[in-house]
């Protein structure tokens, strides 16, 4: 009797234990942009990638792939997340060369140039961003949420966000996600990218900027944050170890006082220690302000399309990218380019109405 | 440490595992452990607060306990030749002996209860007056003033057991540990339920060996009380504290009405819930705690209410207030004047009204201190005196009328009744204070909004409770409906749950946790406009 209800015990606890894993899984932060972009991204044939974009909006927005990969036969993909902090860097980058083995990573200049978030919403937030999308069991999770962790502990802010259990336990945190408008029960799933990687927005991708904040020149060095710089220096450090190249890019936009004075500073110091650094500015015989940004930080469709022209070409040259194209591997960038372009005629033409 | 948190239930598992694992013969010591660290949880000046009271309660009983048994070994000593009279002088020495120590340590626990929970409110009462009478002073009130974690709980607690030894109804405990134990359980140290030594204290005597039935209806327990709280009572709150918050004054009759469903729905459930998690923890260890909430909401009069509501505060409140107070030297003298002067119903009448003020007023100021709290009691001492003084008039008044008391009709109509005779009692002690209970009430019985009531303006879902979660707080509330109608009717539903078949019993376990974990509200609040806007 006794050991009738001992196992009968273990067989309810293993059941309660794997209805947690369910919800955890099923209840996660899975229905953003850089979810799905990284889901795709996971579901690709092992070592089909040639080349990583490491970042921010600041490359997602620019980078077509598909168009690349149409027509050059190059695989590129955005690993991206909204304002990827600079803390959660190598453990992104760990987890998308898990899989793969590109020749060339590179890496968004803007999660180094930006300030400490200015409060403890903001810092978890952009922290969240980045750790909930990895894998639940993954140690380069436990890696990211560490790396939070000391973030917090050396920045020394009286508003300093709390690690608690659910940062580990996802589900606590996102158990609430059917109260938001617009949750349909498909967002349990997992949704994948269908742009590979490209971010997509039904105004955004096909408007034009409406007002800008022009770019401040200057020559000044201006620090960086002593975090960024912690983290660079970091991230530099693990990166010297792989097999891959690595090269920092800042994409065009408009840019601050503080932004442009770090960015120098940057440039000299990357480009001191060897590194291809490339802080691009808005190239006017190339992109037209009005017509090929959404605001002055990102580009629409139009602007990533001479972006992605231009990036495709360089990357050709400079790393000599294979042609994938007709590759088994890669079948699943064949007629993705078709898909945006379609999709954007649809963008257009709602726009228009 | 709250017990919807993950923490706690981490907590527990730890103390159950070592609990059953130790000798049984620490079994205490590992309860009184995991109870001073889970205080300790509270803040470290706190723990000075219980263990103070401890040491008193302890001391005082013990010095009860030896003046009682020089007592009764000098009795013994004389043997059986002793004379009545020298009996009753050995008895009454005694007995004043033990009333001083039991009066100077409840004095003394009850003085810290009042100075830290108390001494404050008194201080603004007494400016108030000030004010009113153009006196020219100013009493500070203590800043940051330390109320220790379930003072309230613990020192009725510890007041129970100093009268109950004094009176001689059982024997002080010798161990300081389980005395301690008993003050500090930390199933009951938050929020009750108030235990008597009688029940706790000779379970902490006893060996608790690992009982499956114990563990498997503890956690179901708890699981019901999770449902209570964070499905319900966290659904509802937000709409409570938007309509009885600061702009109170911006809405009119019908949305105080629905503020006040609400309110009575929030404050049940968290409150029994939070009794549900401490009953079950309790269980899973194998103790019993005394029921404190039965279905209030199904009494047919406040004085059942009461009966029903908090019962073991009400149990307190009977043994160690009510029946001193009524059976009381001033009380026993008006009445016999009265007798005396042949207005024998009046005799029988005056302790049956004045013993509730005193009840009532002390229940009131038990549960904060503010002048509201004192109406809230004020207001259930009234409904409780009246219907006891005006009982004659309404038995009348049924049989002139031929009204079936027996009828499901008269009981339903009792029970609406005393539902809203309750409701406005809760409005009391919600409102921001007196003035706005008093708008509040008035407001409800004097505007109507039926574009409100018939949800036409769309209203009652921009009151914090949008139409998803209105809508699993309306099936939570069925079910909670069901079951206490099934516990009404006499069904004990663990039990019955455990004699079905297992896929039927699995189903609604899995059912009941997967409904508290995805509809509960607990955890950093999601908010994906947050994500996906915000914060660039």
């Amino acid at each position: 009797m006794k050991n009738k209800k001992l196992v009968r015990s273990l067989v309810f606890a293993v059941l309660v234990f794997a209805l947690l894993l369910t919800l955890c899984d099923l209840f996660e932060y899975n229905n953003d942009h850089s979810s799905q972009r990284l889901q795709t991204y996971q579901d690709l044939d092992r070592n089909s990638v040639d080349a990583l974009i490491l970042g921010t909006s600041g490359m997602d927005r620019f980078w077509i792939g598909a168009k690349a990969y149409e027509e050059h036969g190059m695989t590129v993909y955005p690993i991206t997340v909204e304002a990827m902090p600079s803390w959660v860097t190598i453990p992104m980058l760990k987890e998308a060369t898990k899989r793969q083995n590109p020749k060339v990573v590179v890496v968004d200049l803007r999660s180094f140039v930006g300030d400490y978030p200015s409060n403890s919403t903001k810092f978890d937030i952009h922290s969240r961003r980045a750790i909930d999308i990895l894998d639940f069991f993954s140690l380069t999770r436990f890696e990211a949420i560490a790396n939070t962790h000391k973030t917090i502990r050396l920045a020394e802010v009286e508003d300093a966000p709390v690690i608690d259990l659910s940062y580990f336990l996802t589900f606590i945190r996102y158990h609430g996600m059917w109260e938001e408008d617009g949750f349909s029960f498909d967002e349990l799933k997992n949704p994948k990218s269908k742009y590979m990687g490209f971010y997509m927005h039904p105004t955004w991708t096909v408007s034009p900027m409406v007002d800008y904040t022009p770019t401040v020149d200057t020559d000044e060095r201006i620090p960086l944050e002593p975090l960024c710089q912690y983290w660079l220096d970091e991230f530099l450090s693990y990166t010297e170890k792989q097999d891959y190249e690595v090269m920092f890019m800042q994409t065009p936009s408009t840019r601050t006082r503080n932004e442009a004075g770090r960015l120098n500073t940057l440039k000299d110091y990357l480009t001191e220690k060897g590194y291809e650094c490339l802080v691009l500015d808005i190239d006017e015989n190339i992109y037209d302000l009005e017509t090929d940004f959404y605001n002055d930080g990102h580009v629409n469709y139009y602007g990533a399309e001479k972006f992605t022209e231009w990036f495709a070409k360089y990357l050709k040259e400079n790393y000599e990218l294979p042609d994938r194209r007709g590759d088994e591997k890669c079948e699943d960038w064949e007629g993705v380019y078709d898909v945006i372009k379609d999709q954007v005629k649809v963008y257009e033409e709602s726009l228009a109405k | 440490m709250a017990y919807t948190s993950l923490g706690f239930l981490g907590f527990l598992g730890l103390v159950i595992l070592v609990y059953y694992l130790v000798p049984k013969k620490y079994q205490w010591a590992v309860l009184l452990t995991a109870s001073y660290i889970f205080y300790l949880f509270s803040g470290v000046a706190q723990l000075a607060f219980i263990l103070g009271t401890t040491v008193v309660t302890y001391v005082s009983a013990l010095l009860m306990q030896k003046k009682r048994d020089a007592y009764k070994a000098e009795l013994a000593a004389i043997g059986p030749d002793i004379t009545r009279e020298k009996k009753q002088e050995l008895k009454k020495t005694a007995g004043n002996k033990i009333r001083r120590v039991q009066f100077a340590s409840v004095i003394a626990v009850l003085l810290v209860l009042a100075v830290v929970k108390y001494l404050n409110f008194a201080i603004e009462s007494t400016n108030t007056i000030f004010n009113v009478f153009n006196i020219d002073a100013y009493l500070s009130p203590v800043e940051k003033m330390i109320v220790p974690l379930g003072i309230s709980f613990y020192s009725f607690q510890a007041m129970g057991y100093l009268i109950d030894i004094g009176r001689g109804r059982y024997a002080a405990e010798k161990h300081f540990g389980r005395l301690a134990l008993f003050l500090s359980f930390f199933p009951t140290i938050v929020q009750g339920p108030i235990n008597r030594y009688g029940d706790l204290g000779a379970q902490f005597n006893k060996e608790h060996s690992f009982d499956y039935d114990n563990l498997k209806f503890g956690a179901q327990l708890m699981l019901w009380g999770f449902f209570k709280k964070m499905v319900i009572a966290d659904r509802a709150a937000p709409a409570v504290a938007a309509i009885f918050g600061s702009n109170y004054a911006d809405y009119n009759g019908s949305v105080y009405f629905f503020g006040m469903l609400m309110y009575v729905l929030q404050i049940y459930c968290d409150f029994s819930g939070g009794i549900d998690i401490a009953r079950g923890a309790a269980q899973t260890l194998g103790f019993n705690l005394p029921q404190n909430f039965e279905r209030p909401y199904f009494s047919t009069s406040v004085a059942d209410y009461w009966r029903r509501w908090h019962a073991t505060l009400g149990a307190w409140m009977r043994e160690y207030v009510f029946y001193p107070v009524m059976l009381s030297k001033p009380l026993t003298k008006i009445s016999k004047a009265l007798r005396k002067s042949g207005k024998a119903k009046l005799a029988k009448l005056v302790p049956s009204v004045v013993t509730p003020f005193v009840v009532f007023f002390l229940i009131g100021i038990w549960h904060g201190a503010n002048w509201k709290y004192v109406a809230f009691g004020l207001y259930n001492a009234t409904i409780v005196a009246g219907s006891v003084a005006l009982a004659p008039v309404f038995k009348k008044a049924i049989e002139k009328l031929h009204i079936n008391t027996e009828a499901f009709s008269w009981k339903l109509f009792t029970i609406v009744r005393t539902f809203l005779v309750l409701g406005i009692s809760k409005i009391l002690v919600k409102s921001p204070g007196l003035k706005a209970a008093l708008h509040i009430i008035k407001s409800i019985f004097t505007e109507v909004d039926l574009d409100f009531v018939f949800g036409l303006d769309g209203k009652i879902f921009s009151l914090g409770i949008d139409e998803k979660n209105m809508f699993v707080l309306f099936v939570a509330v069925l079910i909670l409906l069901g079951v206490s109608v099934l516990q009404e009717n006499g069904m004990k539903m663990r039990e019955t749950l455990s004699k079905q078949n297992i896929v039927f019993r699995w189903a609604v376990y899995f059912i009941a946790l997967i409904f508290v974990l995805v509809f509960g509200i607990y955890g950093p609040a999601y908010d994906a406009a947050d994500f996906i806007y915000g914060a660039y």
